[in-house]
């Protein structure tokens, strides 16, 4: 039987593999991230629904929950933009992931604008902020209005590190092409190559999608959830509960593709060119990709939040200071390797 | 405040007071907020900082003192208990101190020394609680878990010995209702070296955590004249350098025949009165480990005056349980008492007037939450809205006991 040439398309398949796999990725890291907390609190975490599965259909549950509930809009806040933003969110946040490749030959874009893939999903990832603080505007709430002056604030604390985090990689590799980023590091893994770098990486993103210590505009102690505090029901699974980890998927992608090796194997070698040696080098990717998000959500187990001055202060200060210190180690590295 | 709908927003939101005209936003802090408890604030910022603050409690105010004048004196004892159900035996302990000092009872030795076991129960049970709620205000649930998880075992001993996990009901005037069982002390040594344990892994995760560690470090200062000129109490007043402790200093119970130290920590940040919890519940163990050695196993529950009020077929189970028939038929004298206990978050005072009836003329309770109100706020103004939570824990504010 002939199949039709289309099925075989990258384009597709890319498409197909990175929807499933990150809904799955998103499933398991909230599930994780809860048992993970169980464990070091002497819980038990989700059981009750799917017991034999460790309470996995939990999630399913709350997501159920999520879109059946009823939809409130307050009263003063500013109807088009309450509505619109929620879904805009959720669309920047997983965009980025769809502009990066995950094999060789998978991915949604081709050459040239592939070649600017990691720079494009950095340049729609911090438009989340503006969504943000949008919404923070939208509802009209002092509370609100307060947590997106303060993530408005830290944007500026965490962006230029970052950027010079990944600008500084760049400089490592010689290149922006992130199928050549992923191959020069087929022997030794970017985070190896500049690990101030890799720390700076962590520290921003951990700021970007408010994840602890750093969850500080939507801390609950004194903002009450601050921009998405009158957010409900399917809005708050598209921002707070759930946007939020889309966030941290794609910048965890990109952290895999750049930082990790993306999907370079572990043993030396080129990964078979059919659909399924693609497919495993996607899966390659996916799991570095989880594996960092692991690492984001343990930090719920064991911090406190930051205070917002201590944070603005110390990224200033020592981030910065971090950052400028990666892009010198590189500049060596550009001159030196 | 009478703030119109479309004037609470961002359109109008914004005021013109203090000196100078400055700009202040200005905040309304619960009662339906995540960590603002059952009270309400109002809190002016300029910017970060908290210029000032006012407090508006009441929200939980069920009429204690007034409900305690309309019934039979011993049906108060439960009734009081929920004051503050972390801390009921100190609370209980204190009407009945007071009642006690009313009628003229005695209290018998074994039951002396079980108020004491039970009253440091009790502290260890309240302070977990309050460093519980502490560090999930600062963002920490682990530490959340760990004090919760770690009261639970506590309160399963309690319905050991009393039968209920949280409301014990079990000191009475002139001593207590249920002598706990074996089993009772068997695990309580346990229990004691657990909690020893988990509250290093506590102290690790929470207090010394370098993120927890800032946010409580230099937070929420309130100097020791401060303390002392504003009556705060417990650890409020023991973090800021004010060396008072209600059991050395008003003896009670047999604190007196017992080692252990009051903790006092000079800084008076949020760190200090953390400290000073963290460290009281050590000594709640300590002192706990000693009364298990010199615990009298045998003897009447009641002291001698109220085993008189007790029929006698009713006096020969004397030594594990306490029938109370004989109370209720008992009716208060034309006198007046008091009763001052240390629990975990102060000093509880009760005075109670007789009328020559069942019930009580008169009961005014003072209680520490509402106390250390005022050392609170005085302790805020001048933070950052960050640390409004972390200094509230630090205090261990207790809106349903402060209210009455």
């Amino acid at each position: 039987m002939e199949i039709p040439s289309w099925l075989l398309s990258p384009r597709l398949w890319d498409f197909l593999f990175d929807g499933v796999v990150s809904t799955l990725i998103l499933l398991t890291i909230v599930w994780a991230e809860r048992k993970i907390a169980a464990r070091v609190q002497m819980r038990v975490g989700p059981l009750h629904v799917s017991p034999r599965l460790g309470g996995y259909f939990q999630l399913i549950a709350d997501a159920v929950r999520f879109v059946m509930q009823e939809v409130i809009i307050t009263v003063d806040s500013y109807r088009v933009l309450f509505v619109a933003l929620p879904p805009l969110f959720v669309a920047l946040a997983l965009m980025p992931s769809f502009m990066v490749p995950l094999s060789p030959y998978l991915a949604l874009l081709s050459r040239p604008s592939l070649h600017y893939g990691i720079i494009m999903a950095l340049a729609v990832l911090f438009y989340l902020f503006i969504i943000v603080v949008g919404m923070g505007w939208a509802v009209n709430n002092r509370f609100a209005y307060i947590g997106a002056a303060r993530e408005a604030l830290i944007i500026t604390a965490y962006e230029i590190p970052l950027l010079d985090a990944f600008a500084s990689m760049f400089l490592t590799y010689r290149t922006i092409d992130p199928i050549e980023i992923v191959a020069k590091q087929t022997y030794i893994v970017g985070a190896l190559y500049n690990p101030l770098a890799f720390i700076v990486y962590i520290i921003g993103v951990a700021m970007a999608t408010s994840r602890f210590p750093f969850e500080i505009a939507d801390y609950e102690g004194d903002v009450a959830t601050g921009p998405y505090s009158d957010f409900s029901s399917i809005f708050l699974a598209l921002t707070y509960a759930g946007g939020i980890y889309i966030a941290l998927f794609s910048y965890s992608l990109l952290g895999a593709l750049v930082f990790l090796g993306g999907w370079a194997p572990i043993a030396p070698g080129p990964w078979p060119a059919d659909l399924w040696g693609n497919l495993a080098a996607a899966a390659w990717v996916m799991i570095k990709t989880f594996i960092l998000m692991l690492f984001f959500v343990f930090l719920r187990s064991v911090m406190p939040v930051a205070r917002l001055d201590h944070t603005l202060s110390f990224s200033w200060r020592w981030v910065l200071t971090i950052a400028v210190a990666a892009t010198a180690v590189s500049a060596a590295e550009y001159f030196l390797l | 405040m009478g703030l119109k709908m479309e004037q609470y927003g961002l359109v109008l939101s914004e005021v013109e007071s203090g000196p100078g005209g400055k700009r202040t936003l200005e905040l309304l802090f619960g009662p339906q907020h995540p960590t603002s408890g059952h009270i309400r604030f109002f809190v002016e910022l300029d910017g970060d900082i908290i210029v000032d603050i006012r407090p508006d409690p009441g929200f939980v105010h069920r009429t204690m003192e007034k409900l305690g004048e309309t019934r039979h004196f011993m049906m108060n004892i439960p009734l009081f208990e929920r004051l503050s159900l972390p801390d009921a035996i100190n609370v209980t302990w204190a009407y009945s101190m007071a009642v006690e000092r009313m009628l003229g009872y005695d209290v018998s030795e074994r039951a002396e020394y079980l108020r004491t076991l039970f009253g440091e129960m009790s502290r260890i049970s309240v302070h977990l609680y309050d460093l519980a709620l502490h560090a999930i205000m600062i963002g920490s649930s682990t530490g959340f878990m760990y004090g919760f998880g770690l009261r639970d075992l506590l309160v399963n001993l309690w319905a050991i010995a009393t039968g209920a996990r949280t409301t014990p009901t079990w000191v009475l005037p002139g001593g207590v209702r249920r002598a706990p069982p074996k089993a009772f002390y068997e695990r309580l040594a346990g229990f004691l070296d657990f909690l020893d344990r988990k509250m290093d892994e506590f102290y690790r995760l929470v207090v010394k955590n370098p993120v927890g560690y800032y946010r409580l470090k230099d937070v929420g200062y309130l100097g020791k004249s401060d303390a002392a000129a504003y009556l705060a109490t417990g650890p409020g007043a023991r973090g800021s350098g004010v060396d008072w402790d209600a059991r050395r200093d008003m003896p009670y119970g047999v604190y007196k025949q017992l080692e252990w130290e009051v903790r006092v920590h000079d800084e008076g940040d949020s760190l200090a009165r953390t400290l000073v919890r963290i460290e009281e519940v050590r000594e709640a163990a300590r002192i706990i480990r000693q009364l298990l050695k010199a615990m009298p196993m045998d003897g009447p529950l009641v002291g001698h005056n109220a085993t008189h009020k007790i029929p006698p077929k009713e006096r020969e189970m004397l030594n594990e349980l306490v029938r109370m028939s004989g109370y209720y038929v008992t009716t208060t004298n034309l006198a007046e008492g008091t009763g001052v206990t240390e629990g975990g978050r102060g000093r509880y005072f009760f005075q109670v007037f007789g009328a020559g009836t069942e019930r009580l003329f008169r009961v005014r309770i003072s209680t520490p939450s509402w106390q250390n109100l005022r050392a609170f706020m005085k302790a805020t103004i001048g933070a950052r809205l960050m640390d409004l939570p972390a200094i509230y824990g630090s205090f261990g504010f207790f809106p349903p006991e402060a209210d009455r």
